[in-house]
């Protein structure tokens, strides 16, 4: 079973790395540039993870992951936000916004694809 | 580990792999080292590009595993490796580029036999090869703004053309053979044959580079210092081309990618490049030695000297004659002169950052217009050694934050080109250094909020109006109040500000913000030169030196003047209608004073930012010039000090640092 995963980020580099990377470990993947395009894109399609930058203009990481999580039809998608911040204080507020895992910037792709197979086999 | 590090087992690896015949995975190794590049010259920011390495390289080792399993799957990562290389731009015509280079493209140079003998001649040759190349790089980058300037051109072919001879003279062919090539392109232009063009200047730039990286090769080579092999083929390549007319537009942009994708860089270049990707203090200081070991030697002006010299033969004659009173006056004269000797042009700090920022502007797709004013400025060396990173940092984000992109300028009616103004000038004892941008400025509420939030002021109820911009201002000095937020949202500032002031203050120096939204901000850092005026203040036995430039008026209150504060007695006084908290220095650094009643004391009024404060001292001493020593690091933690000076009595003055006293108290 395919497993759809939607990437929330504004910068195009990042978008497509973590496409690329996603794709070898054969997720479905999907892409949007800003939190109300992620938010448009879950109305009509639900994926099963939403991997997420913070750092994003107009809506951030946060506020994007407290509105899917609030919401019930959404609320069960898993969300992963990450963040180029070392401060201890985003992954606070990351687990504070509803995040289930968090990752600081830069990652290995094995590192995303662990925390997406801890997360999606643990629902 | 160093990204010098990470290139070199790059290189190991590729050669390996060169070895045992597997393209497909030289080439992923070359698409790692680009990254690489790109990193080190901010085509791609340290994160994206990072994580780019840890993606290809987790991918190639996916890859290689495979690949033992079975030779062919191996496809499928390098498709993977090639579609990442492809979004970050890597042209796979780099690899023919380098294929193309001649066979003996790397050299090691030798010291020639002739020359072993006489070692300082070639010392000299070096020293003076350096300054030369420093002053043609600078008109090099006049001329791209003002090409038909006939001048700079014969002055770069002539610096060329003495190199050419002088480098042969020592046998030192690769050096003599880029300097003829260079002197080639200049003559090409000279009689009309080239047009001068950003390219052609670009490989003009890179000659020069690759001069001085042969020089400093030769330098270690003389010190025996370990060294590496210079890449010089490429840029024969390269140089040849121009003269066949042959380099257009479109080739030469990827100079930087060749240059890059062959291991070009040396170590030096890395580490400039790396001290603006992270300013931190280690990589400074690795600069300044780099610099001093530069200047081992330096030039003085010939009149200086004999002027120097004439003094001192006053001296002799004064002493002989035992006409003690004139003794002051010309150890005064050769104490000014030898000062004025040590003291540089901040222009070689000024081209330096030219040189940078074209290449920043190039990469981001704001248009910029950088000026420079008073390059002629002379300031210590310590200064130009220190303070290239705090400006280059200010520019940097003025660049990244402060200047809007052409879209927003234009809504905004402004010029679409934002102008960044560097200048510098001096006033009395201080250098003034100011970077001013005409981008969209700080945001004033938005830091308050910042400050709250992060804890940095406290919220009550009384609003913050009454702070000066000023105060707000400091904050995005304040280390960890910067983050990326801070970056889009707030300020467009902010980003390690604390370091530029760190780096600042260890020059002594204040950094002043002023800033208007959507007109633009204007830092003015002001450094003491190595010699200042200072008052001489007694409390106790201790003497104490305050620079004149923070003083404000020296006074002693009245009785009806002074006010109690806070249950403290007579802590503070009215001065002109405005209450200025006292400061005891005998209770701040526990010496047993003369006077401690305000009344019969001496009060220094000094001014820190728009406030002042009272200094009480027993009494005032004199005023005197005074050449700053830096305190040994035993002293270091002394609070509110910033140094030392003997004073002509020889007694030890400690030298007052007032905003940092202030800060404390």
């Amino acid at each position: 079973m395919k497993r759809y995963i939607l990437i929330v980020d504004d910068e195009m580099l990042y978008r497509e790395l973590l496409t690329v990377c996603l794709d070898v470990y054969n997720f479905e993947v999907r892409e949007v540039e800003s939190g109300k395009e992620a938010l448009n894109f879950i109305k009509t399609f639900l994926p099963d993870l939403i991997v997420s930058d913070i750092m994003m203009p107009d809506m951030d990481g946060f506020e994007l992951c407290k509105i899917i999580k609030s919401n019930p039809k959404t609320k069960h998608i898993k969300v992963i936000l990450f963040t180029a911040m070392l401060t201890a204080e985003y992954e606070e507020k990351a687990y504070e916004a509803g995040a289930d895992s968090f990752l600081n910037k830069p990652f290995p792709g094995s590192e995303l694809v662990y925390r997406i197979n801890e997360l999606l086999i643990s629902r | 580990m160093r990204i010098g590090e990470i290139l070199k087992i790059l290189d190991e690896l590729k050669a390996i792999f060169q070895n045992e015949k597997f393209p497909q995975f030289v080439s992923s190794i070359d698409i790692l080292i680009e990254v690489m590049g790109q990193i080190v010259i901010e085509q791609l920011s340290y994160h994206v590009g990072m994580s780019y390495f840890f993606n290809i390289y987790e991918l190639l080792e996916k890859g290689l595993d495979s690949f033992f399993k079975d030779k062919n799957s191996f496809d499928f990562f390098y498709n993977k490796i090639e579609r990442l290389s492809l979004v970050l731009g890597i042209g796979t015509d780099v690899a023919k580029v380098i294929e193309e280079a001649p066979k003996e493209d790397e050299i090691i140079q030798e010291i020639p036999e002739n020359i072993m003998e006489d070692i300082s001649l070639l010392a000299d040759f070096i020293t003076e090869a350096g300054d030369n190349l420093d002053s043609a790089e600078a008109k090099i980058l006049h001329l791209e703004k003002k090409p038909n300037n006939q001048e700079y051109l014969d002055a770069v072919f002539r610096i060329m053309h003495t190199l050419k001879g002088s480098s042969g003279f020592f046998n030192l062919s690769a050096m003599s053979k880029l300097a003829h090539n260079t002197e080639d392109i200049l003559s090409q232009i000279r009689i009309k044959k080239l047009k001068i063009s950003p390219e052609i200047l670009e490989v003009v730039l890179k000659s020069i580079d690759t001069l001085r990286k042969l020089l400093s090769q030769l330098k270690d080579i003389m010190y025996n210092n370990p060294t590496k092999p210079i890449k010089i083929g490429i840029i024969y390549d390269l140089q040849e081309r121009c003269i066949k007319g042959e380099i257009v537009s479109k080739e030469t942009h990827k100079i930087g990618e060749i240059l890059v994708a062959t291991g070009q860089i040396t170590q030096e270049q890395l580490e400039e490049a790396l001290e603006q990707q992270q300013i931190s203090k280690k990589n400074i200081d690795e600069e300044k030695t780099t610099k001093e070991q530069l200047l081992d030697v330096i030039k003085i002006p010939t009149h200086k000297l004999n002027q120097l010299i004439e003094f001192l033969d006053e001296l002799v004659v004064s002493v002989s004659m035992k006409r003690f009173s004139q003794l002051d006056k010309i150890t005064g004269k050769v104490h000014d002169w030898i000062l004025s000797i040590k003291m540089f042009p901040i222009n070689n700090v000024f081209s330096k950052l030219y040189r940078h920022i074209r290449d920043i502007s190039s990469k981001c797709d704001k248009q910029i217009n950088f000026i420079v004013e008073g390059g002629e400025t002379l300031v210590d060396k310590t200064i130009i050694d220190g303070i290239y990173a705090p400006l280059m940092h200010l520019i940097r984000n003025a660049i990244d934050h402060g200047i809007e992109n052409v879209e927003a300028r234009k809504i905004l009616n402004k010029n679409i080109s934002g102008t960044i103004k560097v200048s510098a000038s001096r006033l009395g004892d201080i250098v003034i250094l100011q970077v001013s941008d005409d981008g969209k400025g700080l945001h004033r509420e938005a830091i308050i909020a910042k400050a709250i939030e992060k804890e940095m002021l406290k919220e009550t109820k009384k609003s913050f109006d009454q702070l000066s911009d000023q105060e707000v201002f400091e904050f995005i000095f304040k280390p960890g109040f910067s983050t990326a937020k801070g970056v889009t949202d707030i300020s467009g500032r902010g980003v390690g500000m604390d370091v530029v002031k760190r780096d600042v203050e260890a020059l002594r120096g204040k950094v002043i913000i002023e800033s208007k939204k959507d007109k633009g901000t204007n830092f003015t850092i002001k450094l003491p030169l190595s010699t200042v005026e200072g008052l001489v203040v007694r409390i106790g036995a201790s003497r104490f030196v305050i620079p004149i430039l923070d003083i404000n008026q020296i006074i002693t209150p009245k009785k009806e003047n002074l006010l109690d504060v806070c249950d403290e007695k007579e802590s503070c006084f009215i001065l002109a209608g405005e209450v200025i908290p006292i400061i005891p220095l005998y209770k701040f650094y526990q010496i047993n004073p003369d006077v401690s009643d305000p009344t019969k004391a001496i009060i220094i009024v000094i001014n820190f930012r728009e406030k002042k404060f009272g200094l009480m001292v027993d009494e005032f001493l004199r005023r005197q010039q005074i050449v700053i020593r830096d305190l040994d690091i035993y002293f270091n933690k002394l609070p509110g000090i910033s140094g030392m000076t003997i004073l002509g009595d020889g007694r030890v003055g400690w030298i007052i640092d007032p905003s940092s006293l202030i800060n404390l108290n």
